[in-house]
């Protein structure tokens, strides 16, 4: 009885120990192997009767989720140009607070002129919205151009940079006035400006009110660079418009401006006697 | 039918004109989908009475144009009668009576343009105007040509549906 009792526990012993280890797994091996080469194939036989139908249902999951994505993509789209209309209509509202003398109709550009002649553009807000022809239109930035065209319900705006455009600005600091010109390139051109006037690049160009076809103080643009020749009767400077034109969304229309008409003022050649 | 169907086609082709071809500029050149697209329909070959489709686009371009309605007028019944033309000429040859009219048809339009400007004291130097506004709109009215002129053949096939033959 002693016998088998410490044969038992030895054997416990070397069993717990780990010296049987290498003897136990011998005869598991072969076992497991069997084990796991009969459980591949019978997954193996499951997925092969049940792949079609997960096929079915995953391609029908992955419509759904591609839609899905698609319309995620189109609201990420439309949230980012909702941001950005904010943006622009936030910084317009700045404008328009911290210049609370004028009254302004926010419009959206719609379209261009046709003619790539012709610097001008077309806003959804006409003459059923208050607007006029000869009302200034601004950004947040800067002077845009003047209200050519009105129907009731949209409006042409000629910009300051068409070549037909001819606004008198003052050049800051130092107050000296010209006639700032557009061009076919969209360059602007400061021109009749007094020989003696000091300006230098960099000052600023603003409308002066003369003509009285804009509101006086408008920021139009800045000067890049000067010309001046001793034998011209005037100096020239080329001007930076403030505003880019090629990315105009929303502009506002300053409502309470009314152009003075002065030509029944202007001289007329009296008739032959 | 044909003259009915010109109002919604030159309708839409003016807006996407304005809201989005003028949009994409080359220097200050843009191309003139409406101009091609009177070629276009002018060079098809069951196609009458395609002056009053220029009728038609001129009215609706000078609507939104500060250019005088005469200048769009001249224009488009020149292209209409230019692509009349070399229909007869080049029938065999669409696309390259395509090619010769978005040429032709550019010139033709912007030059009248350029004049009518010029005429009103607009400063319109020539060679900034041919270097500028021209050569690059009639480089971009080139890569038009194939899509415009396939929509009007579309349109042309479904207004006048050629005869089954027995």
């Amino acid at each position: 009885m002693l016998v088998p009792g410490l044969m038992i526990t030895g054997i416990l012993l070397l069993a717990l120990s780990g010296y049987l280890t290498p003897l136990l797994q011998a005869p598991l091996r072969p076992l497991v192997g069997a084990q796991t080469w009969v459980a591949g194939r019978y997954h193996a036989l499951v997925q092969f009767f049940t792949a079609p139908r997960d096929v079915a249902v995953l391609q029908q999951r992955n419509q759904e989720l591609e839609a899905e994505v698609t319309r995620l993509q189109t609201e990420i789209i439309s949230l980012q140009q909702q941001i950005a209309e904010v943006e622009v209509l936030s910084a317009l509202l700045d404008f328009a607070r911290a210049n609370p003398q004028n009254q302004y109709k926010a419009a959206e550009v719609i379209g261009r002129d046709p003619s790539p002649f012709l610097h001008y553009v077309i806003i959804n807000r006409g003459s059923a919205d208050g607007l006029r022809r000869g009302m200034p239109v601004v950004t947040q930035q800067g002077l845009v151009g003047r209200i050519a065209a009105v129907t009731a319900s949209a409006a042409r705006v000629q910009l300051v940079t068409d070549p037909n455009m001819r606004i008198n600005v003052r050049v800051e600091p130092a107050g000296t006035a010209g006639l700032l010109v557009g061009s076919l390139t969209g360059d602007l051109s400061l021109e009749q400006v007094p020989l003696d006037a000091n300006m230098q690049p960099g000052d600023v160009v603003l409308t002066s009110g003369l003509g009285g076809d804009y509101a006086p103080n408008l920021l139009v643009g800045q000067v890049t660079g000067v010309r001046k020749l001793e034998f011209e009767l005037f100096q020239s400077a080329s001007v930076q418009p403030v505003v880019d034109f090629n990315r105009l969304q929303i502009v506002l229309v300053i409502i309470n401006f009314q152009p003075i008409d002065y030509t029944p003022l202007l001289p007329t050649p009296l008739p032959p006697q | 039918m044909a003259e009915l169907i010109a109002f919604p086609v030159l309708g839409a082709l003016v807006i996407v004109q304005s809201a989005l071809i003028r949009q994409v500029t080359l220097l200050q050149g843009s191309a003139d989908v409406v101009m091609l697209m009177l070629a276009a329909w002018a060079l098809q070959r069951n196609v009458r009475r395609s002056w009053v489709w220029a009728v038609v686009a001129a009215l609706m371009t000078a609507y939104i144009s500060s250019a005088p309605l005469a200048v769009w007028l001249a224009g488009y019944i020149g292209v209409g009668l230019l692509a009349a033309f070399l229909r007869r000429q080049a029938w065999e040859a669409p696309m390259l009576g395509m090619l010769l009219l978005a040429i032709a048809g550019t010139l033709l339009v912007q030059g009248l343009t350029w004049g009518a400007l010029r005429l009103g004291g607009a400063p319109l130097p020539l060679g900034l105007s041919l270097r500028r506004v021209v050569l690059p709109s009639i480089l971009l009215n080139l890569l038009f040509i194939a899509p415009v002129y396939s929509l009007a053949s579309d349109l042309a096939a479904w207004i006048f549906p050629e005869p089954l033959e027995m």
